[in-house]
């Protein structure tokens, strides 16, 4: 049997991957890797009829599995369907998805993946906040150490359902993204990158130039004063992004890819 | 249009890239001499039929990135024309994307090659 479509969930959301099977009335099943995590959706001329990712089946498995935010997916054509397990239809189904999709574009603005650690911010909130109960449930959680798939499952929580809470939290200053827990032997960028980087920025967009980068830099989770020689095109895209006029965007883009390039 | 693919083609982790018309035929070839006509007509098809399924869904959507274990595609709608990057898996997607934004837009102001690229259209099956 051969597979017909493979890719990175960074790259096609699951979202649109189940829009495409769907729209093109295709049956087969979807697997989804993420890590040691696997999941499967099956679809049946472009219904889709049945999912499963650990312990959760039916809707709750399609709805977890939306939340994969990276990951490698493969879709394999005409594959029995060992069960059905979702009563929604294709349509209410994928408008929850979708739902739930817009909301994990903004989650994606502070916690870059689902294993992501949060800690308490020491400066914490500046104003009064309230929670509600599930909301200091999944705070006390936080220590640290647990990622957002390790509280929903001490919780017994739907990842989305936590990584929604985190959000809230964090943007409320009470949490922060716990950097270095990535492997410290990535290679770190020279501070002459961002001197030149902030040169060239400022000269598109004037004195907001600096202040735009420092936003970037924060929405990636990262430090300044470390960060990743990796993440340094995509930092300079984001940024590039800010700049509307598109032959301006293309000039910053070919001044900095130069730098980039050595 | 050779002298922007080779500029594409410089960059680590880039193999080759070609420019189609909408049916997946080559117009600009900048791949690797050595690669089988076959495989290469098999995936510049492949490459147009995705991002044709890929822009019904989902109007709006220009680019599109299909990941395999061996190589990574790296396919563009630039609507009169195709652009097909064939990189490995370590490819930077952000310098690829800004290296290629960076030759499409000088490919945008070049009348020659504008007048190249409206010769070569065809519309999507």
């Amino acid at each position: 049997m051969a597979e017909v479509l493979k890719g990175n969930l960074a790259q096609l959301s699951l979202l649109d991957i189940l829009r495409m099977l769907s729209f093109g009335r295709r049956s087969g099943r979807l697997d989804i890797r993420q890590g040691g995590k696997t999941g499967e959706i099956y679809l049946e001329r472009g219904n889709i009829v049945h999912a499963v990712t650990g312990t959760q089946l039916g809707e709750k498995g399609v709805y977890t599995l939306m939340g994969w935010l990276e990951g490698d997916f493969s879709f394999t054509p005409d594959v029995n369907v060992p069960d059905h397990s979702i009563n929604t239809t294709t349509e209410q189904l994928m408008l929850e998805a979708s739902r739930q999709a817009e909301q994990w574009e903004d989650i994606k603005d502070v916690l870059s993946s689902t294993d992501a650690v949060f800690n308490i911010s020491p400066s914490g909130s500046t104003s009064t906040v309230s929670l509600k109960p599930i909301e200091w449930q999944v705070l006390a959680q936080v220590n640290g150490e647990r990622s957002v798939v390790e509280i929903g499952e001490i919780l017994e929580l739907h990842e989305f359902e936590v990584a929604k809470i985190i959000y809230s939290l964090t943007t409320a200053g009470l949490l922060h993204e716990v950097t270095g827990t990535r492997p410290s032997f990535r290679e770190i960028v020279d501070e002459s990158f961002f001197v030149q980087l902030n040169e060239i920025f400022t000269e598109v967009m004037g004195p907001l130039g600096p202040v735009i980068i420092e936003d970037e830099i924060r929405l990636l989770g990262e430090d300044r004063a470390a960060f990743p020689q990796d993440r340094a095109a995509e930092l300079v895209e984001r940024i590039s992004l800010e700049i509307s006029d598109s032959a301006k965007r293309a000039k910053f883009q070919k001044e900095m890819v130069s730098v980039l390039r050595g | 249009m050779k002298a922007g693919l080779q500029e594409i083609n410089e960059l680590g982790g880039v193999w080759g890239s070609l420019v189609l018309n909408n049916r997946g035929e080559v117009i600009v070839n900048a791949a690797p001499a050595g690669l089988n006509q076959d495989a290469l007509a098999n995936l510049t098809n492949q490459a147009v039929d995705l991002l044709s399924s890929a822009v019904e869904s989902l109007p709006g959507l220009t680019e599109t990135v299909i990941h395999y274990s061996q190589k990574k595609l790296f396919i563009l709608d630039l609507k009169q024309v195709v652009l097909l990057v064939i990189c490995t898996p370590s490819v930077d997607l952000s310098l690829l994307r800004m290296t290629v934004n960076v030759v499409v837009t000088n490919w945008g102001a070049d009348p020659k090659i504008q007048k190249q690229l409206k010769d070569h259209y065809v519309e999507r099956l």
